[in-house]
């Protein structure tokens, strides 16, 4: 059963499973723990106004989508500290207004249309060695910065309030995990697409919330499952023919619930 | 003695014309235990904020040992245990040693965990304690700083009577060292063990002693007040002639 992974696109898929599972099983920790997941889905959206917009003007649009995502984080963060409007609202008008931007630059553009669909769902199939290397270095930045600002991190994320007391500089640390959190999900929009992105830093950093006892055994346990689904996804659509986005997300969902209806039954 | 923290008429609050605290006088020397009452929605939150540096007041002056901006004297800061997320994966230790800067500062660590008694449970997840324990717990992370002056907020709402007193024992042996503000809505429990009492609503009424009048309360809550002591072991009204 193993002359799959002869294949080249079978291993470039296996080698992107793994650098999306670390770069998601980290930031998705601080994603569930800071209940952050509506946000991400935000900005992740909200790129689609920059890949539209590359298309239109023909420039790469993963540059678009770094530019519209960080705009969009960038808007939420500063109308939220003003307390000029509440933070779900605010995610709410640049999922839609990303998305709808990223429909009407598409249709304007002269020619070939490209398959939005593959931004939604990507296709982990068709990674490149040049994405996987972009991947690979954004994996890298973040186990960096994350080893470096470990405690400050967690500080914040725990008690931003106390942090502030003790001195520490609480906006420049978000800002740097929101920076972290929007390289992640605009390099793997790519790798995999925007569903999945939202789905491995969500479900494997929930499931390993239910089972860690502390920050850095939770992220190592969302890299594990993250590894889990991805590969035994990949697996299952090669098999039954299924495509690969959709298998991946089926089956982290049943993992949680597995998990989930487990550790009740455990613990009581 | 010298004051530890001064307030010359300050205002303060999260909007500009809505001011939540207006025109508060205040001086507290130190090792004074004082506690401040209130109604909820009366700024006595917002009162600890804006010593602690939190909040910048729109009127009037802070000083913290004598100074405005002062980061040198160190304050602990107990917030509301309720507040934080008791399902976050993180151990006591973690907790306790976030405000200390160096690792090899364990002592600090281990003396404020003594102090609260839960050196035993160091390695435990905040989540599996019990209300006092966490309460605790965030009272030693802000001993662990080695603080002059603590500040709490509210540190017996939501946990039993028994608990509480244990906070308070623990707080009246602190006292002896530190300089201690706390806020409640609790009178009775709290007038067992702070030296003086303050009633804060928007207004901060403070006469300088442990006696609350019934023309205190009666500003602090906008409404006639029934004066009961009984079932207070201390009594905190002045004996009626």
């Amino acid at each position: 059963m193993l002359e799959i992974f002869q294949y080249e696109f079978m291993q470039n898929a296996i080698l992107a499973s793994v650098l999306a599972s670390i770069a998601c099983g980290i930031i998705g920790t601080y994603i569930v723990i800071k209940r952050l997941v509506f946000l991400s889905g935000g900005i992740s959206h909200s790129a689609y106004g920059g890949i539209g917009l590359g298309y239109l003007l023909s420039f790469n649009p993963i540059y678009g989508a770094v530019f519209s995502s960080l705009l969009g984080a960038v808007f939420v963060s500063v109308m939220r500290k003003n307390k000029l409007e509440n933070e779900d609202t605010l995610i709410g008008i640049i999922w839609a207004f990303g998305m709808a931007l990223g429909v009407l630059f598409i249709g304007l553009s002269p020619g070939y249309a490209p398959d939005l669909m593959s931004y939604l769902f990507g296709n982990i199939l068709t990674v490149s060695i040049n994405e996987l290397i972009l991947m690979g270095i954004a994996d890298l930045i973040i186990m960096v910065v994350v080893a470096i600002f470990f405690k400050q991190f967690q500080a914040i994320t725990f008690d931003e309030e106390y942090s502030k007391t003790i001195g520490l500089n609480v906006d420049f640390y978000y800002l740097l995990l929101f920076v972290l959190i929007a390289l992640t999900l605009v390099l793997l929009i790519k790798l995999v697409g925007i569903i999945l992105v939202v789905a491995l830093l969500t479900i494997p950093a929930a499931i390993s919330k239910m089972l860690a006892k502390s920050l850095k055994s939770m992220m190592v346990y969302s890299i594990i499952f993250g590894l889990v689904f991805t590969i035994f996804g990949l697996l299952i659509s090669y098999y039954l023919n299924l495509p690969s986005g959709s298998a991946i997300i089926i089956l982290s969902v049943i993992g949680y619930f597995i998990v989930f209806i487990t550790n009740k039954i455990l613990n009581n | 003695m010298s004051l530890a923290i001064e307030l010359q008429n300050v205002t303060a609050g999260y909007k500009q014309n809505l001011p939540i605290i207006v025109d508060v006088n205040l001086q507290v020397e130190e090792k004074e235990f004082l506690g401040i009452i209130g109604p909820n929605g009366g700024g006595k939150t917002t009162l600890l904020k804006v010593i602690l540096g939190l909040i910048n007041p729109t009127k009037g002056k802070v000083l913290v040992d004598g100074k405005v901006n002062n980061s040198d004297y160190k304050i602990g800061y107990v917030p509301q245990y309720s507040n934080f997320d008791k399902t976050y994966p993180i151990s006591v230790k973690d907790v306790v040693s976030m405000g200390i800067k160096k690792k090899e500062d364990i002592h600090q660590l281990e003396s404020a965990l003594t102090k609260v008694n839960l050196l035993h449970k160091i390695n435990v997840q905040i989540g599996h304690l019990s209300g006092g324990e966490q309460q605790r717990v965030l009272i030693a992370r802000a001993l662990a700083t080695n603080p002059e002056i603590l500040l709490l907020d509210e540190p017996t709402a939501s946990i039993d009577t028994q608990t509480g007193n244990n906070i308070y024992e623990l707080l009246t042996e602190l006292n002896k060292e530190k300089t201690i503000i706390l806020v409640s809505h609790d009178i009775g429990a709290i007038s067992r063990a702070v030296k003086k009492i303050a009633c804060m609503n928007k207004k901060l009424v403070f006469h300088n002693s442990k006696e609350v009048t019934k023309e205190m309360l009666e500003e602090t809550y906008q409404c006639p007040v029934d004066l009961i002591a009984h079932g207070v072991p201390h009594r905190v009204f002045d004996h009626h002639h």
